[in-house]
């Protein structure tokens, strides 16, 4: 093994790489817009949404409107902090909701609603549609004004009898959120962190690796590259060592689009509080408080991946004839490393293991998420690296076999 | 130089793509291998070249077998196959560098020869343009010197001519012409009759990975009592098939 040989193979395929200006900036832009877009964007626009939707006037309907109490009206039309709602009298709440002429529906019973407390309790149906994200602002509005109605009339008949307010409530649950800071910021979108990373690996390296393999074959070059004195052995592992290389090109570029976007982050969401918008932000993922150890944990793992996947890239694309044909080979993988991502969403319920840490890609997946919401340990990290190397050999292995089959190099 | 010794190639059970095939190339001489499509041409030139093993037989290029010495065939032998493949996003000059960088020449030695073969091949134009943007001709300029960058005793060529214009072509001729020496040999595969009667010296005629012909020129045709090659490839093959 000659490792000149090796790396000039590799630095033909990388200037190779570097040339092809459009593969080469789309994994330097993609990073850079996407990043920002969920970390950033995302929370910007639905925080924007969500306050609007606060900020709004919207329509109730209201069955017998005569029998509400004015106490309640007021309540409802000034709302708390936010603005209140608009009353408009109905006949058939139900059917006003859904129809969508009334975003919800208060039925007032036709008995009417008492203005004192110590009778028999009255119920007020509120008609709302659950599942809507956006009537759950509207929900909320009316909950709260019914239920400060009522307390209003406890209160009046406490006085009455001489009795202050907190004799309802003698003791009280406190619930602190025990939470890591970076726990908090693993949001219903965390899982997006491996994902991106997963796509900026196989981005990376997929160019590199369909073109040594699969294009060389097109072109009839590989042909001429084997019948000079280079062996087989230098050859995938210059090709291997590009495609890797490529690999972490993506891995580094996507780690340090998440760096700045968490850094930006708090500036652009200031708006929605003092906290940063850190509220908004950590619902849809948010900011990566990783530091060091933790920034660079996450290469660890990437770059493992990165050398378990160019071997399994290699492996693959060296089967096909053409450009085409190895792409089509990549798709499976693609949608398998996604798929393993989106599955994460769920990655609280997942009883970890070392087995599991050890499972390739799922394992990275689940060690990335894991440093996200700041639970993944030294040991862990240990794991996972060591399992990707021994897969990482156990690729290049089946690369070089492929590579030394007559039947995958001159296949017919 | 070259020596093939019932040479076989059986791809699969069903498939046998070189069959007991036997013939010797000497220094000093262009030697033909010729035969229908299918016949076995490009199967005998991979193995011959190390890219494939032989299933039976054996084979020696300039005193090395290709079994048991396949690097030190490889340092030998230059190939120019019908593909042309280039890297398009390189420059002449740089194909032309990395490939060198196999032979282990010294800087220096590469940059000599390069200017020896681009003032001998017309293509100094070429060498600092992408091959992407190259036409046929051009970049069938590269690959011979490419193929040739080291010198090597052995020039295996395969179809080199494929897909090339009247002018393309005979620089392709008149460089294998060129390239026969007392210490060298020129092996030249080819289906086009006329191009291995005007090149070469003597020939082997091919088909169904059988030798059906081995002998210089003038005895191929005036056994098969025929004018010129192409009847004389007719008739040979045909009183087999
Ligand atoms: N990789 C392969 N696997 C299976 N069969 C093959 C393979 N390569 C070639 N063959 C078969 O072997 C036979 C000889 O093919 P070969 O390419 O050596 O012929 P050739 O003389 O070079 O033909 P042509 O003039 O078309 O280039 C053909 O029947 C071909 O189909
Ligand atoms: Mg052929």
């Amino acid at each position: 093994m000659r490792l000149d040989f090796i790396w000039r193979v590799t630095l033909k395929e990388l200037l190779s790489t570097v040339r092809d200006s459009k593969a080469f900036r789309a994994s330097i832009i993609l990073p850079f817009v996407m990043t920002p877009l969920f970390i950033i964007g995302f929370p910007l626009l639905f925080g924007n949404l969500f306050g609007g939707e606060v900020q709004k006037k919207q329509v109730v309907g209201v069955e017998n409107i005569a029998q509400m109490p004015p106490a309640l009206r007021t309540l409802l039309e000034s709302g708390e902090g936010g603005a209140g709602v608009e009353l408009k009298a109905i006949e058939k709440p139900l059917e006003a909701v859904q129809n969508g002429d009334v975003e919800a529906a208060i039925g007032i019973p036709k008995t009417g609603v008492p203005n004192s407390a110590g009778g028999k309790p009255v119920g007020i149906q509120v008609y709302v549609k659950f599942s809507s994200q956006k009537a759950s602002v509207v929900r909320e509005k009316i909950n709260s004004a019914i239920n400060n109605y009522s307390k209003s009339l406890v209160v009046q008949k406490l006085a009455s009898v001489g009795l202050s307010p907190d004799t309802l409530e003698p003791v009280k649950a406190e619930a602190i959120n025990a939470e890591t800071k970076e726990e908090s910021s693993g949001g219903i979108f965390a899982f997006l962190f491996p994902m991106f990373i997963f796509l900026a690996i196989l981005g990376g390296a997929s160019t590199v690796a369909v073109d040594s393999t699969a294009g060389e074959k097109e072109r009839g070059s590989l042909e001429i590259l084997l019948v000079s004195p280079v062996n087989r052995l230098e050859v995938v592992l210059g090709k291997l060592l590009a495609v890797t290389l490529s690999a972490l090109f993506g891995v580094v570029m996507q780690v340090l689009a998440f760096v700045i976007s968490g850094a930006l982050s708090p500036i652009v969401l200031k708006q929605f509080g003092p906290s940063g918008g850190s509220d908004i932000t950590a619902l849809f993922g948010g900011n990566l408080n990783l530091g060091f150890s933790g920034f660079f944990s996450m290469f660890l793992i990437g770059i493992t991946v990165a050398l378990m996947l160019s071997g399994v890239l290699v492996a693959i694309c060296i089967y096909a004839r053409s450009f085409k044909e190895a792409q089509t080979y990549l798709v499976p993988l693609q949608i398998l490393a996604q798929f393993v991502s989106i599955g994460m969403q769920f990655g609280d319920f997942i009883t970890r293991s070392t087995l599991l840490y050890a499972t390739p890609i799922i394992g990275s997946t689940l060690g990335i998420l894991d440093l996200v919401k700041g639970k993944a340990t030294p040991e862990i990290v240990a794991v996972i690296v060591v399992a990707n190397l021994v897969f990482a050999v156990v690729t290049a292995y089946f690369a070089l076999r492929n590579f030394s089959k007559e039947q995958v190099l001159f296949r017919n | 130089m070259i020596q093939v010794k019932n040479l076989s190639k059986r791809y699969s059970p069903k498939v046998i793509a070189v069959d007991d095939l036997s013939f010797n190339a000497q220094a000093g001489e262009i030697y033909g291998l010729l035969g229908p499509n299918g016949a076995g041409k490009t199967t005998t030139l991979r193995m011959l070249a190390t890219l494939l093993e032989p299933t039976g037989g054996s084979a020696t290029v300039a005193g090395f077998d290709t079994k048991r010495q396949p690097e030190d065939v490889r340092r030998t032998i230059g190939v120019v196959n019908g593909g042309m493949g280039l890297y398009d996003r390189l420059t002449g000059q740089e194909i032309l560098e990395y490939f060198a960088g196999f032979y282990n020449m010294g800087k220096s030695d590469t940059q000599k020869r390069i200017k020896e073969l681009s003032d001998a091949l017309e293509m100094n134009e070429l060498l600092n343009r992408r091959a992407g943007e190259y036409s046929t001709g051009m970049k069938q300029k590269i690959v011979i010197a490419r193929a040739v960058i080291h010198n090597p005793s052995v020039l295996i060529l395969d179809e080199a001519t494929n897909g090339l214009d009247v002018v393309a072509r005979r620089a392709v001729l008149e460089f294998a012409r060129g390239y026969k020496s007392s210490s060298r040999v020129v092996l030249y595969s080819t289906h086009i009759m006329t191009e291995a009667e005007e090149l070469c010296e003597r020939a082997a005629i091919i088909d169904h990975g059988k030798l059906i012909a081995e002998d210089s020129i003038e005895n191929l045709k005036s056994k098969a009592n025929a004018t010129n090659l192409e009847e004389a490839f007719f008739r040979l093959t045909r009183s087999v098939a």
